[in-house]
């Protein structure tokens, strides 16, 4: 099995995580062994085996198609530190550099 | 009255409610007591409804007053993990990234609770997110272990599992993703059980990994924690994946054991290195042969992949759940001078602990492109192998009995690799992956810290285990 080259701060980009200097070397001690861990699973047979995503067994769950008043909105808005009036403030979506800068 | 309520199982809470020697007030008052003068040295709980719980015991002894039946967990004072929505009462699932959330509803295992006569009295501690086996990977302080406040009281579930044995509260819930409600249990030496995945409704759970989230019972005896189930248990319309009602089966009482072969997996065996759980499980296994159960060897050859393949299907269900941090809708709301990206790396960032952060990286290359087949795919696969294994050594035995964990509760600070912590749950993830049901038991005591044994059914058979954890246990 050969060795992954593993690009931490690739990964925190795709992870929307900022890693302070800390963060970083302890990721860089983990990553690779937690990796090396994991990857012992691709020794396994498993040329004939389907993969499993759920065990409940049950397929095509549907409910009735009834409209249902939904009376919560505000206490959901309410909920959030980033709040306007009756909805959720989100910050600006054009004016972004990288992440990593900030 | 001098006699100490919080000493009292449910079961015994219930009855003396019903014959009026004591009120929902007084059991009340007698944990919050017992918090007050105790959790100060344990650390299990993040926060105490202490005037809500107190209303509602006054209007349910009202209410009983008036004449209204004892409802069936009449008595029972719960302490619920904090990453199970109650309404009103803060959820941090133990993290900084949820501080100052209040979710706006209650789970439906806890309006099924209420709705039986049960009161939540607080909010219990966890690993972050669930992420742990010591509770010491809290966004807000460690629990220490009751018995031993020098030692962990195991996780994710820990502050839970150590609110029961501290005698804080009747019973509790956990989720197990991967062992978190039977681990703690043993370490704490209470009752622990993880239902079969889908009986209970996760309407309300904050998600972890929704393959293998399971909301459980801890309690004092495997009674309690039996009434608890059958509460909590049934479709809910909220959760598509709950399974089908299912009638249950007649209790199989103090007979449960005879006549059942019971299996004992070499592979779990090979892996204790405690002598004192060897032993509790020997004497364990001498309790079942003498109630009348055939005792036999038995493998599941791939019980050594299941820790690796927990760890790659467990982040990367959860580096996609945790991805809804961002700070607008639940939680801190973090800074706001710059554009969203930077915004959402910089909170999660500075709000995650170490082990979300590990976990969510990890997840997130396992499902990344020209990776997720080598990983996520493999372990999808291999999970299909582990559920494949216990079917077919079920079709030779009724049931599985292995110890819970390789050794007792170990001291806080002692495992510092994050692998390790991983190993920890050796005897938890295949469970777990199969979606099987299983329960965690005290054992015999050895010393001055408990041991669980672990007793492992097919799917659908929570209550072969609960019957024979019942009669083996003597409560």
């Amino acid at each position: 099995m050969k060795k992954e080259r593993i690009d931490i701060d690739r990964i925190a980009v795709l992870s929307n995580l900022q890693l302070s200097d800390k963060d970083r070397t302890s990721l860089e001690k983990d990553f690779a062994s937690i990796v090396d861990f994991v990857g012992e699973l691709q020794r396994v047979d498993t040329t004939e085996t389907d993969v499993t995503n759920q065990v409940t067994d049950l397929e095509n769950v549907f409910r009735a198609d009834d409209v249902v008043p939904f009376l919560h909105h505000r206490a959901i808005v309410e909920g959030s530190g980033r709040r306007h009036e009756s909805l959720f403030r989100v910050p600006g979506v054009f004016d972004d550099g990288d992440p990593h800068d900030a | 009255m001098t006699r100490d309520l919080t000493k009292l199982d449910g079961h015994a809470l219930h009855a003396a409610l019903g014959a009026k020697e004591c009120s929902y007030v007084d059991i009340v008052e007698a944990y919050l007591k017992a918090i007050v003068d105790r959790d100060g040295d344990i650390g299990s709980f993040l926060f105490i409804d202490e005037d809500g719980i107190r209303a509602a015991a006054e209007s349910m002894d009202a209410r009983l007053a008036a004449g209204e039946a004892l409802p069936p967990l009449a008595g029972f004072v719960i302490a619920v993990k904090d990453n199970i929505a109650i309404k009103g009462m803060p959820a941090t699932a133990g993290s900084r990234i949820l501080e100052g959330y209040a979710p706006p509803y209650d789970a439906t295992v806890i309006s099924r609770l209420r709705a039986a006569g049960a009161l939540m009295i607080g909010k219990t501690n966890l690993d972050e997110f669930g992420m742990g086996a010591s509770t010491e990977q809290s966004g807000f302080h460690p629990t220490k272990n009751p018995h031993d406040v020098s030692r962990v009281p195991g996780g994710s579930s820990g502050g839970s599992a150590a609110a029961v044995a501290a005698g804080f509260c009747t019973a509790a819930l956990g989720t197990d993703t991967g062992g978190s409600v039977r681990q703690p249990a043993a370490f704490c030496g209470v009752v622990g059980m993880r239902p079969t995945y889908s009986l209970v409704s996760r309407y309300g759970l904050i998600a972890l990994a929704s393959s293998m989230d399971t909301v459980g019972p801890l309690a004092r005896t495997v009674a309690d924690a039996r009434a608890l189930l059958a509460v909590m248990s049934g479709h809910d319309p909220a959760d598509a994946t709950t399974l089908p009602e299912r009638g249950t089966s007649p209790r199989r009482g103090k007979t449960a054991v005879k006549g059942l072969r019971i299996g004992m997996p070499k592979e779990y065996l090979d892996g204790v290195t405690d002598s004192h759980v060897k032993k509790a499980y020997d004497a364990f296994c001498g309790r079942l042969r003498a109630s009348g159960a055939t005792l036999v060897d038995c493998s599941l050859p791939t019980t050594p992949h299941a820790i690796p393949t927990y760890y790659v299907l467990m982040p990367a269900e959860a580096s996609s759940n945790l991805a809804r941090y961002d700070g607008v809708r639940f939680g801190h709301p973090g800074r706001d001078d710059l554009g969203h990206r930077t915004v959402y790396a910089h909170l999660r960032g500075g709000r995650f602990g170490m082990e979300p952060k590990r976990r969510i990286m990890v997840g997130t290359f396992t499902l990344s492109e020209g990776y997720a087949d080598r990983y996520y795919h493999a372990a999808q696969r291999v999970r299909t192998l582990i559920r494949e294994d216990f079917k077919r050594v079920f079709d030779t035995v009724d049931l599985l009995v292995t110890p819970a964990t390789p050794t007792v509760a170990f001291p806080l600070g002692s495992v510092t690799d994050p692998l390790d912590m991983y190993r920890q749950d050796m005897f938890m993830s295949a469970a777990s992956l199969a979606g099987v049901p299983a329960i965690s038991v005290p054992a015999a005591g050895m010393g001055t810290l408990p041991i669980g044994i672990q007793l492992i059914a097919p799917q659908g058979s929570d209550d072969l285990v609960l019957d024979v954890a019942e009669s083996t246990t003597g409560n």
